[in-house]
């Protein structure tokens, strides 16, 4: 159309003035930072590539790497896949939908920090509640937070949590598929599960890409959960609390800089295999 | 909606098919409510617990509150001046919001609707934004707010609220704008709007929906950042609700109880906000689902 | 340094003495003191009008608006103290406002704050913040101010505070940034109760330690509380108890003493005995103090702060003791990790706005008389830096007195010596060596190279 630069132009104009402010020249000055060795407040010597170097040879960042794609495999398979199955339900019940659309989303109203003080006191060994059942029918108290278990153990509510949030989003993209649709489906022959596979799931697959992209983001950003439950103890550390950990807690910036370059880089190659698997031509109605 | 419209000539022509279809609802029914029952209860047990002291909640957290014990909510409100900070809270939180949808919206709308050159490069770069963890961005970002003068005021906390959460808002709208009818469009042009009006009069509405459940998020996310809030607006007269829960950590341990009692006082609102904007997608659903 | 045997009418007379004095200053300023505060409004007014271009008619006082940034909030007991203190302020100059803005000091953006105001010339008038190694960065680079000829030139503000504690605070460089407010110390605090119940003898020293935790062990009662991760009192404890005050205080930038490497290994001997709570490595230092206060663990490695959390019939039945000596070491079994951690700072640009400076100062030294640190250290159990009788303190904050004056070496933590990184490395190698995964040798000799590099 003529004249669409100008309005594209102006369009991105105040997003991009803003994000390029407070996001990209902060994060670009944490890429400088990455260049230093920072030590307390004001002391920093140039050092190259000192600090990425540093990162191949840290087994730490080896770990947390592979704790975090385990989170993200439950991440993908549970949350969202059940985000899924439950906003398919919800599209399909006649009444309650919007009952079901409020409650569902209770977890997510509440920070993650204080979900966390709540899995502190179910899975605590001394007197959480699930030891609490067992030592009431008899049985052996569970150290949940195992050298083995933990990082499982702290999945379950990260997963939970925000289980709601795919799935108001599922549910607002399944909100736009006309209704003409489903009759004509109707007509057909297809309804229950087949609808879902056949006629649900493809409408909305632009949507479920963003969904997939936000969830191994969010993923490689976990810190609440890992941080309250287990302080990154027990084969738990992940790539956001080791980075929290590097930068805040011992003020060294430039590996902490360092190590969140990294973040990105590694969540962008993964966000692009995940676009190259899902490649479709999108739709419109 | 839609549903129970196409359903009620099916029921009629074939009876068999609706008893299965029953069965089918009856499971539908069955897991949703099990859900609900673990999405529920934790909010239950923080309120319930909010009104036990910490020994109580640390022994028995899963039981229910003895009598409706005020200490926490009086510690809490002893704190903080709750009505200013609920005040803070809603301005910043709002204000976010208000600017994520204008400018998240416009942008949304231009990478779901234009081709042009760079735009799979913006997509990338989007995508990498979200990548960007708070802690590497926090200390420049105050450096600047210093250097503006904006720590400390309304501004020093919409303004990176608004930038971070940008990403989100634009690549979710965009999804949902680019499966809007081309044939919308074209006729919206063919009546003579301009892009900006084609937006107002077409985009806009048709993707009310995805508005309000991205706005239900950014604010959640803009009203519950503790540690934003407690660098970039770290002043009684600033200060929003969640600073709250700052106030009753500190090293001589945690307070289950008036954590408990503070979380409670903090999730309220929200809860409020949520069911007020829920409207809005419900009526966005059925409207959208009439114009398609 | 603690005189708890004063008797009443003593301390009734310094508080009649504390009280008019507090009168004095809120009559006229500072009159009783020695020059500089005392002149410090009639001396600020005239330089003021001088300087204004148009000389407005004179006012009692021009406006004066302070930021302090302190961690006196959230639960922190001295809260309202603190509160208190400063109103006071402000009501004997009603032409000050203070910010009094707070954050609490286990947060971990406390320091980041701290850092970035620093950094981008936003320093807070008064800071209270940690000294020792935490200050040394805005020491070296001019941000606050050196108290010497400022303490030296008032009199009555230096008498009012112990000497031993402004030689507590004074910095490497030999010059004191940060006045005092309270002191603290680390302790083995005990349970008596259930050293009674399974008559145990008190953990006097190494053995009878051991013996106790192999029979609390044996009877579910976890032996010592605390944390793998913030295990940073087990350090202090292990390395003090081993390597002694010399050998602690060397740290580890020239080397590792072999006696810190015996530290680890007794923390490992421990360990195997069942020591620690089945969870410690996942549990948090709060958790550990839960398991402590809620009688679930007979012993917590802990500060004296501590007290002030813990409900009086916890205070009641607790005890504190130096850690004993690890045999084989160079720890005398009274050592002891204490000190005055964190002190007021005046930053060099109020200092240097001539419209705040004298304000400033005099706030500081509001913040510091003997009453407002008698008030603080009233509430929050710590020795005060001043020369006051605190009352009402229970027995186990009495006790942790006399075990300071007792000691035979008060030591300021390790990780006031040594670099952040290198002490969350010292920390994230406790479950490593305890669980046998590396040698404390390979254990420290890894801190030691991350204190080296960081260091350079």
């Amino acid at each position: 159309m003529k004249g669409d630069k100008k309005y594209i132009v102006l369009f991105l104009l105040p997003a991009a003035l803003l994000m390029s402010t407070f996001v990209y020249y902060p994060f670009l000055r944490s890429v400088y930072l990455s260049l230093f060795r920072t030590s307390g407040f004001f002391s920093k010597t140039y050092v190259g590539f000192d600090n990425y170097t540093r990162m191949f040879s840290d087994d730490m960042i080896r770990a947390a790497t592979l704790h975090t794609l385990e989170i993200m495999l439950y991440v993908i398979v549970f949350q969202v896949g059940f985000a899924l199955i439950l906003a398919v339900l919800v599209d399909n019940i006649r009444w309650g939908k919007g009952f079901y659309r409020t409650v569902f989303f209770f977890p997510i109203v509440i920070s993650g920090a204080a979900i966390s003080l709540l899995f502190v006191l179910i899975y605590n060994y001394q007197f959480g509640m699930l030891n609490g059942a067992l030592a009431k029918f008899g049985f052996e108290k569970i150290l949940w937070l195992s050298e083995t278990g933990s990082l499982k153990a702290i999945a379950v509510p990260t997963v939970w949590h925000y289980i709601g949030f795919y799935f108001v989003l599922f549910l607002t993209a399944m909100s736009k598929i006309p209704s003409d649709f489903y009759e004509a489906a109707k007509l057909e022959g297809i309804t229950g599960f087949k609808k879902t596979i056949y006629l649900t799931i493809p409408l909305i697959i632009s949507d479920i890409k963003v969904v997939l992209i936000l969830a191994i983001t969010g993923t490689l950003k976990v810190f609440d959960f890992v941080w309250i439950l287990a302080r990154g103890q027990n084969g738990t550390e992940v790539l956001g609390t080791y980075m929290y950990k590097k930068a805040i807690v011992d003020l060294n910036f430039g590996y902490g800089s360092a190590i969140a370059v990294y973040i990105v880089v590694f969540g962008v190659l993964l966000s692009v295999i995940t676009n190259r698997l899902l490649k479709k031509e999108e739709v419109t109605y | 909606m839609q549903q129970s419209q196409a359903e009620a000539p099916l029921s009629y022509s074939a009876p068999r098919r609706r008893r299965r279809v029953e069965t089918g609802q009856v499971i539908s029914y069955a897991v949703l409510t099990l859900w609900a029952l673990t999405t529920i209860y934790p909010l239950f047990w923080i309120v319930n617990n909010s009104f036990k002291l910490s020994t109580d909640v640390m022994n028995n957290s899963f039981s229910l509150a003895a009598s409706f014990d005020m200490t926490n909510y009086i510690n809490a409100f002893d704190r903080i001046n709750i009505l200013k900070s609920y005040g803070n809270s809603l301005i910043m939180s709002f204000g976010t919001v208000a600017l994520v949808l204008i400018f998240g919206g416009l942008a949304a709308y231009i990478i779901a609707r234009f081709h042009f050159r760079g735009k799979s490069i913006i997509n990338s770069i989007l995508v990498a934004t979200l990548l960007i963890p708070a802690f590497a961005t926090v200390v420049p970002v105050y450096d600047l707010l210093i250097r503006w003068k904006l720590v400390n005021t309304y501004w020093g906390l919409i303004l990176p609220h608004t930038a971070g959460n940008l990403t989100f808002a634009i690549l979710v709208i965009a999804a949902y704008m680019s499966t809007i009818p081309k044939e919308m469009e074209e006729a919206a042009f063919i009546d003579g709007c301009n892009r900006f009006n084609m937006f107002t009069r077409v985009f806009l509405p048709m993707s009310r929906p995805v508005f309000a459940s991205a706005s239900i998020f950014v604010f959640l996310w803009s009203y519950n950042d503790l540690f934003s809030a407690l660098i970039f607006v770290n002043k009684d007269s600033v200060r929003p609700i969640v600073s709250l829960l700052n106030e009753i950590s500190s090293q001589y341990g945690t307070d289950f109880g008036l954590m408990a009692s503070a979380v409670s006082l903090t999730v309220i609102p929200v809860l409020i906000v949520y069911l007020f904007i829920q409207r809005f997608i419900e009526k966005g659903m059925t409207e959208g689902a009439i114009k398609g | 340094m603690i005189k708890s045997s004063k008797v009443l009418i003593a301390l009734s007379l310094v508080m009649l003495m504390i009280l008019s004095a507090c009168g004095g200053n809120n009559n006229g300023g500072n009159n009783g003191n020695n020059g500089n505060t005392g002149t410090t409004e009639t001396t600020t007014e005239p330089t003021e009008t001088t300087t204004e271009p148009e000389p407005e008619p004179v006012k009692e006082a021009e406006p004066v608006k302070l930021r302090v940034f302190s961690t006196f909030g959230g639960t922190d007991p001295a809260r309202e103290a603190f509160q208190k203190v400063l109103d006071e302020f402000t009501a004997a100059h009603p032409n000050v406002t203070i910010d009094n803005e707070v954050m609490s000091a286990n947060d971990d953006g406390f320091r980041t704050k701290v850092s970035t105001d620093l950094n981008s010339g936003n320093e807070p008038d008064i800071l209270f913040y940690f000294t020792g190694a935490d200050a040394d960065d805005m020491i070296k680079a001019g941000k606050v101010v050196p108290m010497d000829d400022l303490l030296a030139a008032d009199a009555e503000w230096k008498g009012g505070l112990i000497p031993s504690a402004l030689e507590a605070v004074r910095h490497t460089d030999g010059k004191i940034y940060g006045i005092p407010l309270t002191g603290y110390y680390e302790g083995l605090f005990v349970n008596k109760a259930l050293f009674e119940k399974y008559s145990l003898e008190l953990p006097t020293d190494w053995e009878k330690f051991k013996t106790a935790v192999k029979t609390f062990a044996d009877n579910g009662v976890i032996p010592l509380s605390g944390p793998f991760d913030q295990s940073h009192y087990i350090i202090e404890h292990f390395v003090l108890g081993a390597a002694g005050s010399a050998g602690q205080a060397k740290g580890l930038i020239d080397g590792v003493d072999p006696n810190w490497e015996k530290g680890y290994a007794a923390m490992k001997e421990i360990y195997d005995l069942g020591g620690f709570p089945k969870d410690a490595g996942t549990i948090d230092l709060t958790m550990a103090g839960n398991y402590y206060s809620q009688g679930l663990a007979a012993m917590v490695l802990e500060g004296s702060w501590a007290l002030g959390g813990w409900d009086q019939k916890v205070k009641d039945t607790t005890t504190v003791f130096p850690f004993p000596a690890i045999p084989g070491g160079a720890g005398t079994g009274k050592d002891v990790v204490g000190g005055f951690g964190s002190g007021f700072y005046l930053s060099k640009k109020a200092f240097d706005d001539a419209a705040k400076k004298d304000t400033a100062l005099a706030l500081l030294k509001h913040l510091t008389t003997p009453a407002s640190i008698q008030a603080i250290a009233q509430v929050n159990g710590g020795s005060p830096a001043a020369d006051v009788e605190i009352t009402g303190l229970p027995q186990a904050a009495l006790d942790g007195f006399k075990m300071v004056a007792e000691s035979t070496s008060i030591n300021s933590p390790i990780d006031s010596k040594v670099h952040k990184e290198t002490f969350t490395t010292l920390r994230a190698n406790v479950a490593k060596v305890v669980k046998g995964d590396i040698t404390p040798a390979e254990a420290l000799a890894e801190a030691q190279k991350v204190e080296v590099t960081n260091k350079q």
